[in-house]
Parts: C-alpha cells; structure tokens; sequence
C-alpha cells in the first residue's frame, strides 16, 4: 500500500507492506534502530513509539496503522542539536544505565508530558508502569520525569 | 579530605547521551552489506536421541544460505563456562548434538537473507527423535536408578569445606532451617545478540558481542574453529545489561562458526523466548543450614548444605556451588563451620552464571536462618548481627584473607537509626491491632561480596595509556561496562590522575586486539581491580611525563607542580610545560612516544558489607506483599560514581524484590520444559510496584583501592529478599522461606495458621 | 513468500462493501494488541488483514436518542477512560478501561477488540453485562443488535460469523445508577485480572441497594454474582465473600485440569481464597461512594 504519514515532523510517502510490524519497518526500512524490541508482545515497553501524540507499542502495530498518522521516534527528540528536555532530564538525574528501555522509556514520558505538563508522582507511575527498567529501581527515572516538567514549564 | 575534581561527581553514565537518542548501536542495531541472518530451531523432546532430521525443505527456500544441524557441524565439545585455555571444565556442549537434552535445546540453524526467511526455513525442518526416559525434578535425577543425561550422571559434588570442628560444638542451642529459590531469569532488556565477520583475505575473525569477557569468547571460539588466537579478534558491544547472562559464551561460537563456514558477516539476535530458554536461568537451590548458637545470641558454628538444579547441562554450576562455600565467612565470626554442596544435572533449561554468583543464595539461606534464631531467641534481629559481625580486617577463615576496611556494625547502627528500626517496629504492632485486614511487619539481612578475584585466581588487570600530541589520553582496558558505568567509572579514575578533561580522554571498552589479557569483568572487580590498574598506569605515565617536563624546562622534577594539564615551577611560574608540548619534546626531542603499559593484581578481596532494611504490608485476603519502603546501606569504600551508585541499588532492590516474591520461570513438572517463556506471566516490579527507597553510601577508603573504592554492583541484591521474607514472616508470625512468596504461598499460610 | 493484503476502508461504508469480498482466511485488526502477539506466536497464513484503525465512525461516543450511550468498537481503552459520559454515567467500565494492560496498551486496544476476542480474563465483558450492554453487529446485509448474552456464548464464543463486524456497543443510560469495578491481578497494574468484579447499585432513601453484579475471569465467560444485596453493607460482606468463594470452587471442580500455570494446590486454591478480598473492596467502594 502507499502510506502517507509523518516521521518525526517531516511529511513522507512510502510504498510499503501494511502488515508489517511497525517495529520492524521503523527499524529495517527508516534505519531508526533507536527504538529497541525487548519482547515482540507489548510486555516491556521498549518498542515505544509515539503515533498521533498517544504512546503505543510498535511491536503491537501494523505499519498500515500509520497512514495519515504522525509518528514519533526517539531520533526525532533532538533538535537542532538541542536535546528535548526528558532527555537532558534523563541524563542530568541520572536515570540512564544499559539504556536500552530508555528510549521507549523517553517516548512514553513524552506522550505524558504532551498531555500532563505537570504530571503527580502517581500519572508518572503510571505512564510508565508499561516501561520495564531492570537497572535503576525506576527511582532516577521518576525524578527524571519530574526535572522534565519543571524545565519545561520555565520554558514556557 | 583532598577535594577530587572528578571522582564523587555524579556525571551520569558515559553513554548517557547516545543512549537519550537512540544513537548508540547494540550489536542487534547493526546491519551491514551483504550481513546474513540466523535463526535457531528448538527441539520438542525432554530428553531424546535425534533419529533424522530432514532440511531438504529448508535449504531449498530462496534466500537460505545454510542450514546447520548435528549432521553437518563438527563434533567438537566446548564450554561456555571456560575463560583460559589452561581451565579445566566441564565440556559438555557442541554446537549441535544429537543427543536431545531439554524442551526448547537448539537442533538446528538457518542462515539466510533476511531474518523471516530464516525463520520460515526453520519451520520448515523437520525432525524425529527416539525419545528417552527422562528427569525433571532434583529428587528425581539424584536416584541410582534415575535416567543418566551425560555419561558421568547426574549428581556433581564440589569438594566440602570445614573450618573448626562444626559436629564438636555443644552445650548450646542447635536450630534448623530450610530455604528454597526458585528459578528466575536475569531480564536483560537486551536480548542476547552476536555478530561474527570472517574475512577470507585475511584469514581473520571479528566477533561482536555483547559480553563480559572478550578473552573468554575468544579462546573458546578461536579453538572450535582451529584458528590461532591472534587471527580471532573479539569486540565487546554495548549491552543492555547482564546480571550474569552475559558472562558465559553462549551465541559466539554458533554464530562465528557460521561466519567462518560462509566466509561472510551473519548476526544472530535471541528473541525474548530464546533469552529465557536458551542462556541460563538462575539456579532453584535447596539449602539446609544449621546451626549452634549460645542462649544470648553468640554464633558457635554453622552447617550449610545445598543443592543446585543445574539444569540439562553442567556448565558452571558445580563451580557456582563451591563459590557460595567460598563466601560462607564473609559477615559473621564464625569459630565452626562446616559446607558441602552439589549440583545435579535434569532435563530442564539451562540454569548458571547470575548476578553475585552465591552471595545472594547464601545470604538468603543464612540470613533467613539467622533471623529465624533471633526470633527463637528472642533477640532483636539487629542486636544478634552486632554480636557476631565481622570488625574491620578481621580474617575470613575460608581464603585466610583480610575482609579489609569493612563497617558492617556502621551499616547496621546507621541503618537502623535512619529507617527508624525500632519506632517502625511499635508502629507494625500498632497497624496490626488497628485493623485485621493487613499486617505489617519490618525485616533487616546482611550481605557482603567480593571486589576481585583473589586470592580465588590471581587477578591479572592491564593498562595502555597513550598521550596524544595534542594532551588528549587514550586508555586501553579490557573493561566491559554492563551499563552501570564503569566505564565513566574508569575514566574520572584516569582524569583524577593526569588532571586531563573527561571530554579528552577515549577509554574504549574490551576488544582483544587493542586491550591487554584479562579475565573478565565480573566478581564485581571492575572498579577495584581493573581502577586500580588504570590509576597505576595513569600515575606512572604522568612521572614520565613529569620526567620530560623537568628535562623540557631543566630543572629538577621535584621542584615542578602539576595543575590542570600544565607542570611549572612553583616560585617561578612562567617556568611552564603543557602535556601539548611534552608530548612535542618527547617525540621531537628524546624520540619516545609517551605511553605507559601496567599490569596490576590485586593482592586483596576487601568486603562490601551491605546492610537492607524493609518494610512491608500484606494483605490477608488476598495474600499480596507490598514493599512500602526500604534502605540500602552500603559501605563501598569510595563512590566514583555515587548517581550511578545508587542506581545499581535499585536495580537490586527490584531483582530482591521479584526473588522473594513473584519472580519465578516455572518448569513443567510433566515435561521439564519451561512454562514462561516471556514476560506476560513473569512477574517483575514495575514503576508502580517499586517501593520507594532510601540508600546510604557508607564512604571510608580501602587502602590500595583505587581512591579507596570497593565494589557495589552485586551485592546490591544479596540482602534484599531474606529482608523482605523476615519483613513477611514478622507481619504474619509464619516461617516462609520457600521462595517466591507469591499471594498464593501467604494464603495457603494463613489458611494453616487457622 | 506470499504477501498478506492489507486492506484498511476509512469509511463504514467501504467496510460494508468490503465485507463480502474477503477471503475466509482473513484477520480482522481493530488495535493489534491482541492480534499481533498471536501472529507472532503461531505464525498462522492470513491471506489478508482487514484494519478498522481508520474509519471515525467507529471512535464516536455519543448518546443516542433513545437513551443509550453508544461507544463504537474502536474507542480505546484510554479513550473511554477519559470519555466524560463514560466517565459519569459508567463508572464501573471507567475504572476497568483505566487500569487495563499498560498505557500503551490502553492507547492501542479497543473496546470492541476486547469482546471480540473474548478473553475470560478481560475486563470490558463484565461490565457490559453489568449494564445489560447492546452490541451493534455489521455484515454484508445490514446492522443488528444483540444482547451481551447472544453475543458472547458460555463457552466463551462469540456470536460473531465470518465477514461480520462488531461495530459499536449500546449501554443504557441509568442515571440514578452508580457502579464500580475492582481487579484482583498477579500486581497493581499492567496485569490480567485473576479475579474482576462489578457492581451497579442504586442509592434508596440513604441506602445503596446493588442490582447487580459480574464476576470476570473464574469461568469462560463472566458470571453474574449470586446475591448482589449483599454487597451493599459491610455486615454482609464475610457472607458475600463465602458466596464468591464457593461459585468459584463450584467452576474448578468441573474443570478437567487445571490451568497450566497453577501447578501447586495453593496456586490452584487461590482464587476462591482470595476472593474475600475483591469482595471487600467493592464494599468498601460502595460505601465510600454513599458516604
């Protein structure tokens, strides 16, 4: 099928086969290998992806999903060689160790903060309870999303 | 206290930034030109001889370019557990045996195109096997008469180990336990992952992977493949974790074979079944201990027995039993002391290296035992550890060797003030009267760990550091950061020393062809042993240095100062030399290059007294435990990282958490095969599930440890369950030690308290 | 290999149309959180998907004329749970829709998937029987609408045939009913229920009298509570919880074998032992929301 969507803000046309996983055709066709398959079942959040400003699981995703829809990497945080404000959290909280949840991890805080600038411990908690982390105890991670929204709200 | 530019700074982990932006490559982020593909068919049998296996449908499948069975591989026996050459080891595995020794065990491998085309073709193969009988359970496989798995048997002893006169010990009062834990996988976040490149010109092998030791891999594939170890050359790649996984040769040789057999580039990367199924579990273990302790609390003498379900093949496991042996008199005096232990070989999954090899079994065995004689004893399980700690440089009987600078009465006085021990103990008594349906309870354990090799093995730690014309460093160190940060660990141990920026110095992780021999990273030795060897280049390169300044600039060296990249003369300060430009006089002037190679070996195994306290609720109508909060004290000597310090201690307090009470693969009693195979029903701490929790980092220098740093990254785990099992126990007046305490385990106690 | 078809109407229209024209072997995708594991696990030959990600209609919540809140099939689990009139008059399917699977999942998985799957452990059925729910079924020759108990067999099956839709699902609006659901898991969150159970009461003079009540995941299908009165005090609460416990043991002892996960006789006793608890819970949400 032909699949019009957006990638990180930039629109882009594609023939592609609609059945395929959305992880597979972010990973092997857009060559964006920062998002990571942990699972392949929608079990530990590492595949997370941000489709029309809602977190969900590219591994649980045919890419047919995407047509008309905006999707949102870990590659595309970055801009201008700024990093976005969870990611100079993450980093100044300490909150990055293997790193490879971090990146679904980033993508689920993000879709929470677009909703919830100012987020309780507990929608933090939720938001990422999808997300398994086996080297930080989530502690870093927490404080991490909480550094995110002050920065943001000063920004702003 | 000397102020240190770098060391104690929390400056995140050192790919902190390529890990934010998805930059960083795992090994299973690569793709090359031309890169094949492999895939692995898993067997259907408990236990069985291959009768035929039939690939003509699969290698007819366009795009297949191999496919690999027992018939067509060399029958050549490996061992993923081995190091060295000079070791002597189990060898129990090929790449491929006919012999069938577990559901799920690898039968045959495709490599082709693309990974769905390989996994197709695997589909495709089909297989008969000649079944026979079989052992799931321990207690099965120890009978005489039980079925045989490999030649030898089933049951392999590790040698006993007595101290004193255990069985002579009377007139005081003798208590009896036993603990059980069950298996668990590791849960790397990364699943196991290979790439392997031969190069026909060249006659060269480059192996990618994920691992915790590169000398190891390479050995083992260098051998299998008949080539010289100077033509194999072995990468470590980032990993997304480890606790143990990592440290066996579990992908390597397969996908290298393939590799060298194709002439070409071929990645293997596990799904999460295989990751489960196919590396290793963490050991079920049976333990008896007991012990003679006297009427106000003074331990006599104590007697471990334990058993290890190793699994369908012995790997390390007879060296993992005699490793908790080993650790057996790393916390208490202990005047008696008696160990023997075995593992025994079923027709399950594989179970081997696990974070903290022994410490965290032993720990729970004994601290579940000795909180249960505090209890019989009526003695605050506090007040009975301070009776019978370790004190500083005491001398563990095991090894004959000094625990070191350790402060295990530090971590339990502090501990125990700062998480309000004794007021939290009155107001679990207050909860409990208030209301019946939850109970409340608190539970405290004690561990310790190692922070090298010796004197288990001499502990052999190298170091190249290379000044580059410019001032800038790079350091070559066979260290394999498991994510926690060593290497950011290492390289302010190194910018400590020479005083030159983070941002200019490259340490690169392990990679045989530039990095000196070394074991491994694991045992926790990274930071002690591997630190010490870097900090000792380090120094002794900036004495060269310092020499070809005096020389530069004339003067004697005793009269230069170094700061911030510069040597001058303290009374004359325009008296000036930059590294820049000592690096310039050394190659134009003397004609040496500035470098410098070390090798240390850490003559001392200093303790990591590590102290948890926790506190729990648990439901009695439905048999749920929740963690309410917890503190971690740990005496780690210095915290080169103390961000990522504290990190790790987390990341133990949920592996603590998920050993005492969810995480569990069950096995199928019927078939051995495992019944979880992903993560839908193992039950690991989640952000909601994780309790808050404090950590306090004990910080005293270890002498001759590299600015006083001792380990952290495994005995993190090893006192969190039997506190969290004290904590249940306390709330509930029961004696649970059968792990996990899953809500079912607690309902089915309560139901017997009736 | 042979490519699966894709196929993805943004129209009910063109779904209608569609619908004769598709091949026996064809999958139907609403959020994927189901299908796509099954995929993956048992690699079965779908010659072709038929997606309803794109078509509005099917995310509409809206309240029809003659006193019905319709939810159409695709409305997600987040979706719903942020839905106001879900939230005001459902609470009960509120609460389940907010604590099903993960945030992800909840973004992705559908109301409508999750009855068409039919999982026994799923958390949107007993709701609907709580609520006497419709469900809106599309095939080639028009709409229908079918109680819960057409739609979902006690085997666990649905009515559904192929090339029929579940398209939309129709809950009375009771505006004097208040309800409440509560999920006994293997943790807090993102867990599949071991035991759910929801309860509509209305408030007389002062005093909740509950209606009804649903049971999920102890059979293949939801079960309506036995005795729904006695979830309304806390005197009757140890009686109301003896009542779970036995219906629960009543099921199991006409299972053949149990689940293969519960090896051990605790883990096999569990449920009926632990029901006291799901019980408590909604006795105590009932009298804190009567307060």
């Amino acid at each position: 099928m032909e699949l019009h969507f957006t990638l990180n803000g930039r629109p882009e046309t594609m023939e592609v086969d609609g059945s395929k996983r959305l992880l597979d055709f972010i990973r092997d066709d857009l060559g964006l290998t920062g998002t990571k398959e942990g699972c392949g079942e929608g079990e530990c959040g590492a595949c997370t992806v941000m489709l029309n400003g809602e977190a969900i699981h590219s591994c649980l995703t045919m890419t047919g999903q995407l047509d008309g829809g905006e999707l949102w990497t870990i590659e595309g945080l970055e801009q201008n060689g700024e990093l976005d404000v969870i990611q100079k959290a993450f980093i100044k909280k300490s909150a990055v160790q293997c790193g490879f949840c971090v990146s679904g991890m980033v993508m689920s805080i993000k879709a929470l903060l677009l909703k919830n600038p100012h987020p309780t411990q507990e929608e933090v908690k939720m938001a990422i309870a999808g997300n398994i982390c086996r080297c930080t105890g989530y502690r870093e991670v927490k404080a991490a999303v909480q550094e995110a929204a002050a920065a943001q709200s000063e920004e702003e | 206290m000397k102020e240190f530019h770098v060391v104690g700074k929390e400056l995140s982990n050192d790919q902190a930034y390529g890990k934010v932006t998805g930059r960083l490559h795992y090994c299973g982020d690569e793709t090359t030109q031309g890169m094949l593909y492999m895939r692995l068919k898993a067997g259907t049998v408990s236990h069985g001889m291959i009768r035929s296996i039939d690939i003509s449908k699969a290698v007819q499948l366009p795009g297949v370019r191999a496919v690999y069975t027992c018939e067509n591989t060399p029958d050549r026996l490996y061992d993923r557990g081995r190091v060295g050459p000079w070791e002597t080891v189990p060898n129990q595995e090929r790449l491929f045996d006919r012999h069938i020794r577990y559901v799920g065990e690898r039968v045959a491998a495709v490599v082709a195109v693309s990974e769905e085309i390989a996994e197709q073709a695997c589909r495709l193969i089909e297989v008969e096997y000649d079944p026979l009988p079989f052992v799931v359970s321990v207690d099965e496989a120890e009978r005489e008469d039980a079925p045989k798995i490999h030649p030898d048997g089933n049951v392999y002893e590790c040698a006993p180990f007595d101290y004193g006169d255990y069985a002579s010990v009377t007139d005081v009062l003798c208590h009896s336990s036993c603990s059980h834990i069950g298996r668990m996988t590791h849960l790397a976040m990364e699943t196991q992952s290979c790439r392997a490149k031969y190069n026909a010109s060249e006659k060269t092998l480059t192996v990618w992977t994920g691992c915790q030791s590169v000398f190891g891999v390479r050995s083992t594939v260098a051998e299998l493949l008949q080539m010289p170890y100077s033509k194999v050359r072995v990468v470590k790649m980032p990993m997304g974790g480890s606790f143990g996984v990592r440290q066996e040769t579990l992908l390597e040789p397969l996908t290298s074979y393939a590799a060298w057999d194709l002439q070409g580039e071929v990645r293997l990367v596990y799904t999460r079944e295989e990751q489960i199924v196919n590396t290793m579990m963490k050991h079920s273990v049976d333990a008896q201990v007991k012990s003679k302790v006297t009427a106000d609390g003074v331990i006599q003498g104590v007697s471990l027995s334990c058993r290890l379900d190793a699994g369908a093949y012995l790997t390390v496991s007879r060296d993992y039993v005699s490793t908790i042996g080993e650790k057996i008199n790393k916390v208490y005096r202990i005047p008696n002391i008696h160990f023997d232990g075995r593992a025994v070989c079923t027709n399950t999954p594989i179970n081997g290296s696990f974070r903290s090899w022994g410490s965290c079994e032993l720990t729970l065995c004994l601290e579940n035992h000795w909180n249960m004689v505090a209890g019989e004893l009526g003695i605050d399980p506090i007040e009975f550890r301070l009776k019978n700690i370790h004190q500083p440089y005491d001398e563990e009987v095991v090894h004959q060797v000094s625990i070191g600078n350790t402060h295990f009465e530090e971590c339990l006085v502090r501990g125990r003030e700062a998480f309000r021990w004794d007021e939290r103990k009155e107001e679990c008594r207050r909860q409990n009267e208030q209301q019946r349906r939850y109970r409340y309870g608190v539970g405290v354990a004690l561990a310790s760990h190692t922070s090298s090799f010796y004197p288990y093995r001499v502990d052999v730690a190298s170091t190249n550091a290379r000044l580059q014309e410019d001032g800038s460093l790079i350091v070559h160190v066979a260290v394999h950061d498991h994510g926690c940060g060593t290497v950011m660990a290492l390289k302010k141990i190194a910018s400590e020393v020479t005083e030159i920026p983070l941002e200019n110095i490259l340490l690169q992780e392990a990679d045989t062809q530039s990095c000196r021999y070394d074991h491994g990273c694991y045992a926790s030795r990274t930071v002690y042993s591997l630190g010490q060897s870097v900090k000792t280049c380090c120094e002794k390169l900036m004495d060269q240095a310092r020499k070809k300044a005096a020389a530069a600039l004339r003067c004697n060296e005793n009269v230069l100062h170094y700061e911030a990249g510069v040597f001058f003369k303290e009374t004359e300060k325009t008296v000036r030399i930059s590294l820049q430009e000592i690096c310039e006089y050394s190659i134009r002037v003397t004609g040496e290059d500035l470098f410098c190679s070390v090798t240390t070996n850490a003559a001392a195994n200093p303790g990591v007294p590590a102290a948890h306290f926790t506190y729990v609720r648990v439901d009695t109508y439905t048999g749920f435990t929740k963690v309410l909060d917890c503190l971690s004290v740990h005496d780690v000597g210095k915290a080169i990282n103390p961000d990522m310090c504290r990190g790790q201690v987390g990341s133990g307090i949920q592996q603590g958490i998920g050993m005492a009470l969810c995480e569990e693969i069950k096995i199928d009693p019927k078939t051995g095969r495992a019944l979880i195979t992903n993560f839908k029903n193992y039950e690991v701490a989640n952000a909601v599930d994780m309790p808050d929790y404090q950590t306090i980092l004990i910080e005293d220098p270890e002498p001759n440890a590299p600015f006083g740093a001792k380990s952290i990254g495994e005995v993190v785990l090893a006192p969190v369950a039997p506190a969290v099992v004290a904590a249940v126990n306390h709330a509930l007046g029961t004696q649970l030690r059968h792990l996990p305490l899953t809500p079912a385990v607690i309902l089915e106690a309560l139901e017997a308290q009736k | 290999m042979a490519r699966t078809e894709y196929l993805q109407p943004g129209t009910l229209e063109d779904l209608k149309n569609l619908l004769p024209t598709l091949p026996t072997n064809t999958a139907v995708l609403a959020g994927g959180t189901d299908l796509m594991p099954q995929i993956r696990t048992r690699h079965p030959d779908y010659e072709c998907i038929l997606s309803l990600w794109n078509i509005p209609d099917l995310r509409v919540v809206e309240e029809t004329t003659d006193g019905y809140l319709k939810i159409g099939a695709m409305v997600t689990h987040a979706a719903a749970a942020d839905n106001h009139l879900i939230r005001r008059y459902f609470r009960g399917l509120y609460m389940a829709c907010s604590h099903v699977g993960s945030q992800q999942v909840r973004n992705k998985g559908t109301l409508g998937g999750s009855l068409v799957n039919a999982s026994p452990a799923g958390d949107i059925a007993p709701c609907i029987f709580l609520y006497h729910g419709q469900l809106e079924i599309l095939s080639q020759d028009g709409s229908r609408r079918v109680d819960m108990d057409e739609f979902l067999f006690p085997d666990g099956k649905t009515c559904l045939q192929q090339g029929e839709i579940l398209t939309a699902i129709y809950l009375p609006i009771d505006k004097e009913l208040n309800s409440c659901f509560v999920k006994l898991g293997s943790r807090r969150e993102v867990t599949i229920a071991q035991i759910s159970l929801c309860a509509a009461w209305k408030n007389y003079s002062g005093k909740p009298e509950v209606l009804s009540a649903f049971v999920g995941a102890i059979d293949r299908r939801p079960c309506a509570f036995p005795n729904p009165g006695l979830l309304a005090d806390l005197l009757t609460a140890e009686q109301a919880a003896q009542l779970l416990a036995d219906q629960i043991r009543q099921i199991r002892l006409k299972r053949t074998r149990p689940p293969k996960l519960k090896l051990t006789e605790a883990e096999q006793l569990y449920k009926e032992r632990a029901a006291k608890g799901v019980v408590y819970d909604v006795v105590e949400l009932i009298g804190a929301a009567e307060l």
